[in-house]
């Protein structure tokens, strides 16, 4: 019964918040929408797996191929869950993240076909995981309440993967917890339970950090009790920097939170100033440490040393540039010659065997996936909700953006993964979690909308 | 060098395929989403200002200065299926849009400064389950759920509820209403 409305000193008004979980049931009704875009949705995968089947002279009912079929079938299970569990939220992000991870599927398949079994499992569990936080008995707004326990169980994460961590590949760093044969990459939960933190301190604090200016030499700034947790987060990420050689989590990390920080406080210079802080803590890091001198110098010189630390790179653009505007075709290019080309590369990969025409596609779905999580977000009535579906659309736009931009050359390649697409567990599992938070949103506001 | 073998031909086809299945899918996204843009225009114009049905609150002013103009949701249950009736009306509010904000009764609502409070007021000197507004026959109590600063009716201290006439004001801490009802 509770019809909850807020006054909220920020200006923006009496906002409506979401009600209980709806007390009367709704008749079924289909998602036509959906089901549409998923039949265009399945189609590239599917004609993907075709090609490969003319290209490596194997039957299409190959075991090879099954990993495919099975995550399109996975796909359109999902949406008769969703149609029988009578969910009202979104029609389009389903679809558009079936399609990026269906060629996700199909490049790990093209790639490294022995791991394409255990991707496929993994993508069974995420999309599970993804159906039961979208259709399940609860409310993204109750995240609020958990800000300061998300951020508590962030550390203790980062903490563990300091002093336990292990690294299964060998890439270097240490990121993982588990066994060799099982592990897991915290940073990807820790993205997550990062942006529940951010959403609910800002949402709390946004007034603060805008009015209460205090004098500091020449700058106005808020007090710093209220400055120290931005502060915290400035200092995560150099740690994670330094200690963990994660420059990719060290970069999403703080460019979400500025993106939040932005979206929660509307001025530019607390970017700005964030932005010079990043910069200078990297270039001291630049000056001190050797494995960020070594990343910087192999982005701004990849020939220095093109059969040595810059040969992933160097192989990479000249994948890059063999592509063309239509590729060699999927099977017939040579993308293996790029090391862990599966979980770092699948882009180069996707350019060099789908040419520009299909890489600018998997770029336009990413944008249509962001420009959709920002939709929703503009359409929350709670400012809680809002900053959540900000953050977690940003976790997936800078992301993409750190990897792809890696990929070519255009940014420091680091190690994050290309949401959806690459090789990896903790990634799919962490991707389709913020997509499930995303459509459980949206379907609060559709039910709000429905009762209005 | 003129022949091109069945299989590279079928392979070249597939190719032009796959990239021409990835673009129709941006675009019936694009589609898609394009009408959604246009369409819900309706959806995210001002509910027209209803009447109260039976009584509302309008808030005189507060300590939580800023805006105070909005809309309230009605809820599932009770008799307002479709909602025609309990939307509130956000009336046209002050400069700072404070004060002047409507909040339309019906059921039992409470006012507090957190969650589940029905009407959140921030502003300090609420406490955080202030007080509840709930009809009893045909009179409007308000009740004090124990507050701090505790709940006035026309400066009179609710001891544990009382009831209210229209043009009664309501103090809640700094906040402050006007009970309105019999339209």
């Amino acid at each position: 019964m509770a019809r909850s409305l807020r006054l909220t000193p920020a200006g923006s008004g009496l906002r409506r918040t979401a009600a209980p979980p709806a007390a009367r049931r709704h008749a079924a009704r289909w998602r036509w929408r959906e089901l549409a875009l998923l039949l265009a949705a399945v189609l590239p995968a599917l004609v993907g797996a075709v090609l490969l089947s003319v290209v490596w002279e194997r039957p299409l009912d190959d075991t090879r191929f099954w990993p495919i079929y099975g995550f399109l079938g996975l796909v359109l299970a999902s949406h008769l869950v969703l149609v029988a569990a009578r969910f009202r939220g979104d029609q389009v992000l389903l679809p558009l993240a079936g399609a990026i991870a269906g060629l996700g599927m199909l490049l790990v398949t093209r790639l490294a076909p022995a791991l394409a079994p255990r991707q496929f499992i993994w993508a069974v569990l995420g999309t599970s995981l993804m159906l039961a936080v979208a259709i399940g008995p609860w409310e993204t707004r109750l995240l609020e309440r958990y800000k300061y326990s998300s951020a508590a169980a962030g550390m203790i994460l980062v903490a563990l993967t300091l002093l336990f961590g292990i690294d299964p590949n060998g890439s270097g760093a240490r990121l993982w917890l588990g066994t060799r044969s099982l592990a897991f990459q915290p940073s990807e939960i820790l993205k997550v339970l990062l942006v529940v933190f951010l959403a609910g301190y800002l949402v709390e604090k946004r007034e603060l950090l805008t009015t209460h200016l205090v004098r500091w030499g020449p700058f106005r700034l808020p007090p710093f009790p209220y400055l120290a947790p931005l502060l915290a987060m400035w200092a995560l990420a150099l740690a994670l920097l330094v200690w963990q050689r994660d420059l990719g989590a060290a970069i999403l990390f703080f460019g979400v939170f500025l993106v939040m920080l932005y979206v929660a406080v509307g001025q530019a210079w607390y970017v700005a100033a964030g932005s010079a802080l990043f910069l200078g803590g990297g270039a001291v890091c630049y000056a001190l440490f050797a494995h960020v001198r070594l990343r910087v110098e192999i982005w701004l010189d990849p020939w220095l040393d093109p059969q040595g630390r810059s040969y992933q790179v160097v192989q990479a653009l000249y994948a890059l540039g063999s592509g063309g505007l239509l590729g060699a075709g999927l099977g017939n290019g040579y993308p293996l010659y790029v090391p862990a080309v599966h979980t770092d590369f699948p882009f180069v990969a996707l350019a060099e065997e789908g040419g520009l025409a299909s890489s600018l596609a998997l770029l336009l779905l990413y944008a249509l996936l962001v420009s959709r999580g920002l939709q929703l977000s503009l359409r929350a009535r709670l400012p809680f909700n809002r900053l959540l579906a900000t953050g977690l659309t940003a976790v997936l736009a800078v992301q993409t953006m750190v990897i792809i931009g890696g990929n070519l050359k255009l940014v420091p390649l680091t190690g994050v993964t290309l949401p959806f697409v690459s090789y990896g567990g903790s990634s799919l599992l962490a991707n389709f979690l913020i997509l499930g938070v995303l459509l459980r949103m949206s379907h609060e506001e559709a039910e709000l909308e429905e009762r209005t | 060098m003129a022949g091109i073998a069945p299989a590279d031909l079928a392979a070249l086809l597939i190719r032009l395929v796959f990239v021409v299945v990835l673009y129709v899918l941006v675009l019936a996204v694009l589609v898609t989403l394009r009408n959604d843009v246009l369409a819900p225009a309706a959806r995210s114009a001002p509910l027209p200002s209803a009447t109260p049905r039976r009584a509302r609150l309008v808030l005189l002013e507060t300590a939580a200065d800023g805006g105070a103009h909005g809309r309230r949701a009605s809820h599932g249950g009770g008799d307002s299926p479709g909602g025609s009736g309990s939307a509130g009306a956000p009336a046209a509010g002050g400069p700072n849009g404070a004060s002047g904000c409507v909040i339309v009764l019906d059921g039992s609502v409470t006012v507090g400064r957190r969650a589940p409070s029905d009407v959140i007021v921030s502003d300090d000197s609420v406490s955080a389950k202030h007080a509840r507004f709930s009809a009893a026959g045909d009179t409007w109590r308000v009740e004090d759920l124990g507050s701090t600063n505790g709940t006035y009716v026309n400066g009179h201290r609710v001891e544990r509820s009382a009831a209210l006439h229209s043009g009664d004001v309501v103090s809640t801490g700094m906040t402050s209403w006007r009970f309105e009802s019999g339209t």
